[in-house]
Parts: structure tokens; C-alpha cells; sequence
């Protein structure tokens, strides 16, 4: 075939330019470390990226929940652990006066301590976190969540018995809240409460020893229910630690896998630079020297 | 006598060969240039010279048309389509992030559904998807409006060579009939149909006057003899008008023209009608999903985006009433009675689970229109890098036979240059001769 001059240095110039053209793209591909600089790259790559990027990104949120949820479980913690003190404190004073030997003035005593305390008890039990939202109202935040009726003197709860599922690892949620209705269902405990301590202050009253025997089952009823309460909370807890610590290993992998997909290797980027540059240099290496060589030259 | 005759004819022969020589060296580096040959006979007194010949291959010149059209549409749908992908899977526009973040916030949401932060980073994080959403439709407008300018640029070109090649076919007709050389316009004419198949691909036909007539490859005419079309372009919409009538011109047609066309309606368009669907199908997923819940005012969900349905992408906004505490987290049961009431106080969450669940379909749904437009990417990439392959051959197929090689030319003219020194050795001895007879008297 007859080679013609032009088409000899046109080929020889997009050579050149094929190979510029690669090695801009592998100093890209080194200096942001992304071998993937534009989807059509590779299509299942970036598709992977994104997917893989997404779930890294649900992964953050759903630290960030297990982080919102343990601060306010152990809120929610803090006020339970308190009503069970108070209550050793009730169960204390309701003993004695159902042994029989404490006389009237005695009993008036334990009375307005008991007043006392079951004012602490319904306080902490009606607790609102720093927004002003109930912790045990179940999903009615802004009421007051056992509310006492003077006029009858009984205790209402005025919550409901929802539990806040919160998203804390892929299709894994845990209870955010423990509810009045599993605390104290009815608010049977605090309306007893309420009606022995009446009871106990009247002087009339007689049968205060078998009223304080029957208060003592009540206080025992009520200590297990807030027991359930804790337990529920510590052992939502310690599964939310189990699920921080499978979250941190899935991100790892995750990463991992995105890197693999989308990192540059760069020994391998770096040997092809070196094979890219060889390259350019030997066409223009012939370039040159074919050029020199000319029949006009000699004649 | 004779032998003075003949030695004059051999010079002016080789005086011929040298022009033709020259030339050729002079146009050597001149794209799409065929290089000339002298042809000689012998004559009754020496050699006579028959004519100058461009030496050609017309279907190797018609190679190259053909793959100069495909080369060039390749060129500019992976441009077009290239620039589509940066503003489509560029990280700042990617809308796969907002969608996530509005996900986000919902899920943050969770632990406190009455919180009027987390309810305002939710409406926060959805006006950031609005404005991502109509960034990106700026984007796509723009791609929109720089392909109508290209095609109007790209028109007015190929029109000035329809022009001129319509010319060429009315001095080639004149030549021909008066019978001088037409080598040089023909060269011309080639080289601006070479030129004009980078524009739009076409198809020639040669008639017997010399001239020739071009059509474009779904038949639409172009030049018919000296009757010149008008290539037209409105918007994105061509066609060319010739002697009154109009003739569309589709996708599929080569060039850039062709090549714009193709990255408009086949690429362009349906990759804007999938973020339609998906933007649309968001915005109306997540209104269902909210309707479908209560909000702190134990009122039924009002929608968080709203759009017109003639174009999502260009109107998507929020919606008009929402606002932090319209937002429907809260779950629904039945009031027994067909109807549906709240299913707990401001507390209750149970709808975020459904929103967000929505959202993550969308989110699927954009990772594969980006997938879709990347594998279209890369096919184009790789047509272009063929067609950049078979157009190089059929250049080199081409310039195998007519390209200018200037080793040769060197070699034809030391042959033209002692040629014309053995014809005036010729003269010099036959008028040596001559003398040598009139000394003899």
C-alpha cells in the first residue's frame, strides 16, 4: 500500500493525542484517588457506589438514632430508678403501719411523709423531657400524664400505650419509650395510694393495719411493674450496643467494598502511566526520525 | 526535422510532468486533495501529451463520506450526552443525596415525632431537594438550549456548503460541455461534500452533465443539480426547504446535525421523561404516604411536594400549606365507621416508616436512570471510537491511492528532470548535427 505524507502525520498526531488523552485521565484518576470519574466509567460501578454510598449515609443516621434513643432511655432510667427509691421509702412506712404498733400520731406522721412521697412519685413518673414532652405518656406528649381529680380523688393516666419505634440498623427498630399504661395501668397504683394515705389521715379510721397489709400487695404489684420498665430499658439498651457495634462492622465492610469498586490501585494506575508515557515517547521518538528521512533531502 | 520536433515534444512533456509534480508537492499537506498524473502517448512526431488525470476511487471518496457522517454524529452525541452525565451524576446536582437527606430526617424524626426541630429539618431538608431538583432542570435547559445552537451553527455551515457545491455543479456543467479540465473544481466539489458530510450525512448521485446531486440519507433532498435546499432549524426541530417544499429531517440522519438529533430525542428526551416520572412519582408516593397519617392537630396529612404535572422537574415546590407541625407522623386506625382517626397523640410515629420507605424507592429509581444514561455513555463511546477506527480506514484506504507520497514525487520529478535533459541533449545533437551538414558545404 502507498503510504501518503499527510495521512503519515495525521495518524502519528492522534496517536500522540490518544495517548495524552490517557494519561491526563490516569494523573486525574491519582490525584483524586476515584477511579471512576464519570459514570459511564463504569455504569454497574457507579450504580454500586451510589448504593453503597446510600446505605453508608443510613448507616450514620441510624448511629445518630441509636445515640438520640440512649440518651433518652436513660432519662427515662433515671426517673424509674427514683420512683423505685421513693417507693422502699412507702413500702418502709406501710409496714410499719400495718404492724399494729404505731399509735394515732404516729400514723398521722407516716401519713404526711407518705403525702410526700406519692407527690414525688407522681412527679417523676409525669417527668417531660427538655422539650416539655411527656417520657411516659405513651404518644400523648403534652398532657400531664397521670392527672389527679380532686373532687373524687383518683388518678387518671391520660396517656396511651404507644411505643415509639425508632429505625436503629436495617429493618431492626427498638421501643423509644416505656408507657404509663404498662407503669401503672389504670393508674390503679397511685389512685390506691392516694385513698389509703386519705384513709390512714382520718382519724376515724380504725382498720389501718389491714388497710396498710392490702397496701403492701399493691406496693409490691406497682414495684414489679417499674422493675419490667427498667429491665425493658436496660435491655434495650444493651441490644442497641449490640447493634452499634454490627452497624460499625457493616459500615467497615460497606466501606471497604466501596473502595474496591471505586478506589485507584495505584501500582497498577502507576505502571500504566509508565506504559502511557513509553508510549508517547517512542511515537514521537519515530515521529521525528522518520521526518528527517526524505528522497527531496538527497536529490 | 523530425528529430527537433520530437525532442521539443519530450520537453513539453516533461515540462507537464514537473508542473504536475510541483503541484502535487505544493498541495501535499491540503486535506482531501487527489494527487495528478500526467498521461502520455506516442504522437506521429514524438510524444503527446492526453491529459492531466486526478488519480481517484469515487466509492473510496464515498467511504469516506459515509464514515465522516457516522464519525461525526458519534462525536457530538458524546459530547452532548457526555455533558448530560456530568450534570446528572455530578455529586453537587445529585438528587439521589437529597432525596437520602430528607430520608434522613425523617428517620431522625423517629424518637421525637413532636419535636419542632426535627419536624423543621425535615421541611428543610425537602425545600433542598426542591432547589436541587430545579437546579438540575436549569441544567438539563441549558444542554437543551446549547443543542438547538449547535444545530442552528451546524446548518448555517452545511448551508454554505450546499451553496457552493451547487455552484461547483453549475462551473463543472459549463466545463464539461466546453470541454476544458475539470480536475480542480471536481477536487473542489469533493472536498466540500467531505466537508458537509461532517454536518449531515448524504448520499450523491453523479449525472452525466458532471453534476451532482445530494440527498440526505432518509431521502429528504439537498442539492438537485443547480436547485439548492435550505437546511431550517426551530428549537430542536430540523428540516430542509427546497423550490417551496419542506422536508423533515429526523434522528438517524448522520453528522453533527444527526448527531445532536440523536442525543436530543434519544437520549435527552427520554432520560428528562424518566426524572419526570421518578420526581412526580416521588412527590405523589410521599403525599399518599402523608395522607395517610395525622399531624399534630390530628388533621389528615397535607402533601409535602406539589408540582404541575406538565413538567415535574420545572415546578416542583413544596407544598403550599405544609409547615412543621402539617407534617403526618403520626399513624391512623380505623373510627370503625369507613373513616380514619389518629392513632395516638402527637407522640405517635407510626407513619415514618411508610415515608421513608418511599423515599428509599426513589432513591432506587434514580441510581438506574443514572445507570440507564451511563451504559448509553459508554456505548456512544465506544461507536465513536469505531467510527473514529473505520473513518481512519477509509481515509487511509483513500489516500492509499490518491493521497500525495512525497518520496515519490522526488523519484517522478529526478525522472520528469532527466527526461527533459535528454530531450535537449536531443535538440542540441540534432542541431549539431544540422551544423555539422551545413560545415560540410
Amino acid at each position: 500500500m502507498r503510504v501518503s505524507s499527510d495521512f503519515f502525520h495525521q495518524t502519528t498526531i492522534r496517536n500522540i493525542q490518544q495517548s495524552s488523552v490517557r494519561y491526563s485521565d490516569l494523573s486525574v484518576q491519582m490525584a483524586t484517588g476515584q477511579r471512576i470519574q464519570r459514570p459511564s466509567d463504569d455504569p454497574l460501578g457507579k450504580v454500586s457506589v451510589m448504593t453503597l454510598d446510600s446505605q453508608l449515609r443510613d448507616l450514620e443516621q441510624y448511629q445518630s438514632n441509636i445515640e438520640s434513643v440512649n440518651f433518652s432511655l436513660s432519662q427515662q432510667e433515671s426517673q424509674l430508678t427514683a420512683v423505685m427509691d421513693q417507693l422502699f421509702s412507702v413500702q418502709g412506712l406501710v409496714i410499719q403501719a400495718a404492724n399494729g404498733a404505731s399509735g394515732p400520731s404516729e400514723i398521722q406522721a407516716y401519713a404526711q411523709e407518705l403525702t410526700a412521697l406519692e407527690d414525688n412519685i407522681v412527679s417523676f413518673l409525669n417527668a417531660t423531657d427538655g422539650s416539655g414532652h411527656a417520657y411516659f405518656g405513651g404518644s400523648e406528649l403534652d398532657d400531664v400524664t397521670f392527672l389527679l381529680d380532686t373532687v373524687t380523688n383518683t388518678y387518671s393516666y391520660q396517656g396511651d400505650d404507644h411505643e415509639r419505634q425508632v429505625a436503629v440498623g436495617n429493618n431492626a427498630s427498638v421501643p423509644a419509650n416505656v408507657t404509663g399504661e404498662s407503669l401503672d395501668s389504670g393508674a390503679s397504683f397511685l389512685t390506691a395510694m392516694r385513698q389509703y394515705v386519705a384513709a390512714i389521715s382520718d382519724p376515724a379510721t380504725t382498720n389501718v393495719d389491714t388497710l396498710s397489709q392490702n397496701m403492701i400487695a399493691v406496693i409490691d404489684d406497682f414495684s414489679a411493674r417499674i422493675n419490667q420498665g427498667l429491665t425493658q430499658i436496660g435491655s434495650t439498651m444493651s441490644s442497641l450496643e449490640t447493634l452499634e457495634m454490627s452497624n460499625s462492622d457493616i459500615r467497615e465492610f460497606t466501606q471497604g467494598l466501596r473502595d474496591d469498586i471505586n478506589a485507584v490501585d495505584y501500582a497498577e494506575a502507576y505502571l500504566e502511566v509508565n506504559e502511557t508515557l513509553a508510549s508517547y515517547e517512542s511515537t514521537m521518538r519515530v515521529y521525528s526520525s522518520v521526518t528527517e528521512l526524505s528522497l527531496f533531502s538527497l536529490i | 526535422m523530425s528529430m527537433l520536433l520530437n525532442g521539443i515534444s519530450g520537453l513539453n512533456a516533461a515540462n507537464a510532468g514537473m508542473i504536475t509534480v510541483s503541484n502535487n508537492v505544493a498541495n501535499a499537506s491540503v486535506d482531501g486533495y487527489s494527487r495528478q498524473g500526467i498521461e502520455l502517448s506516442t504522437a506521429p512526431t514524438g510524444v503527446k501529451l492526453v491529459d492531466i488525470d486526478r488519480i481517484v476511487n469515487t466509492f473510496l471518496n464515498q467511504d469516506i463520506w459515509r464514515t465522516q457522517s457516522d464519525l461525526s454524529a458519534f462525536l457530538s452525541m458524546e459530547t452532548h450526552v457526555g455533558m448530560m452525565e456530568q450534570v446528572i451524576g455530578s455529586d453537587s446536582l445529585n438528587l439521589e443525596t437529597a432525596i437520602n437527606n430528607i430520608e434522613d430526617a425523617f428517620n431522625a424524626a423517629m424518637s421525637s415525632p413532636a419535636d419542632d426541630a426535627f419536624r423543621q429539618q425535615i421541611v428543610s431538608a425537602s425545600e433542598g431537594l426542591v432547589t436541587q431538583v430545579s437546579q438540575l432542570n436549569d441544567a438539563l435547559e441549558d444542554l437543551q438550549d446549547r443543542m438547538s445552537n449547535e444545530l442552528s451553527f451546524a446548518a448555517r455551515e452545511a448551508n454554505s456548503f450546499l451553496q457552493r457545491i451547487g455552484e461547483l455543479n453549475e462551473q463543472v456543467t459549463r466545463s464539461e460541455a466546453l470541454g476544458q479540465p475539470t480536475a480542480t473544481l471536481r477536487d473542489q466539489r469533493e472536498t466540500l461534500i467531505n466537508e458537509l458530510s461532517a454536518y449531515i450525512a448524504v448520499d450523491t448521485y453523479e449525472h452525466a452533465d458532471g453534476s451532482v446531486s445530494l440527498s440526505a440519507t432518509n431521502g429528504a433532498p439537498l442539492v438537485t443539480g443547480s436547485d439548492i435546499g435550505t437546511i431550517e432549524v426551530t428549537g430542536t426541530s430540523v428540516s430542509v426547504d427546497l423550490l417551496g417544499r419542506s422536508f423533515a429531517v429526523s434522528t438517524n440522519i448522520g453528522g453533527s446535525i444527526g448527531g445532536v438529533l440523536d442525543a436530543f430525542y434519544q437520549v435527552l428526551e427520554p432520560q428528562l421523561s424518566s426524572l419526570n416520572t421518578m420526581v412526580a412519582d416521588m412527590a405523589d408516593q410521599v403525599s399518599l404516604a402523608l395522607s395517610e397519617g395525622f399531624d399534630l392537630n390530628d388533621d389528615i396529612g397535607v402533601p409535602l411536594f406539589d408540582y404541575d404535572p406538565v413538567n415535574p422537574l420545572a415546578t416542583l415546590s413544596l407544598g403550599p400549606n405544609i409547615t412543621p407541625d402539617k407534617l403526618a407522623l403520626g399513624g391512623r386506625v380505623s373510627d370503625g365507621l369507613g373513616g380514619w382517626i389518629p392513632a395516638g397523640g402527637t407522640g405517635n410515629n407510626e407513619n415514618i416508616a411508610n415515608i421513608t420507605q418511599v423515599l428509599s424507592n426513589a432513591t432506587a429509581d434514580y441510581s438506574s436512570v443514572i445507570g440507564e444514561l451511563a451504559i448509553f455513555s459508554q456505548q456512544i463511546t465506544n461507536s465513536r471510537e469505531t467510527a473514529q477506527d473505520l473513518s481512519d480506514n477509509a481515509v487511509a484506504a483513500r489516500d492509499a491511492v490518491s493521497g500525495v507520497n512525497l518520496d515519490e514525487e522526488a523519484a517522478n520529478l529526478v525522472q520528469y528532470q532527466r527526461l527533459y535533459e535528454a530531450n535537449a541533449r536531443v535538440i542540441t545533437v540534432a542541431e549539431e548535427t544540422f551544423r555539422a551538414l551545413l560545415n560540410a558545404f
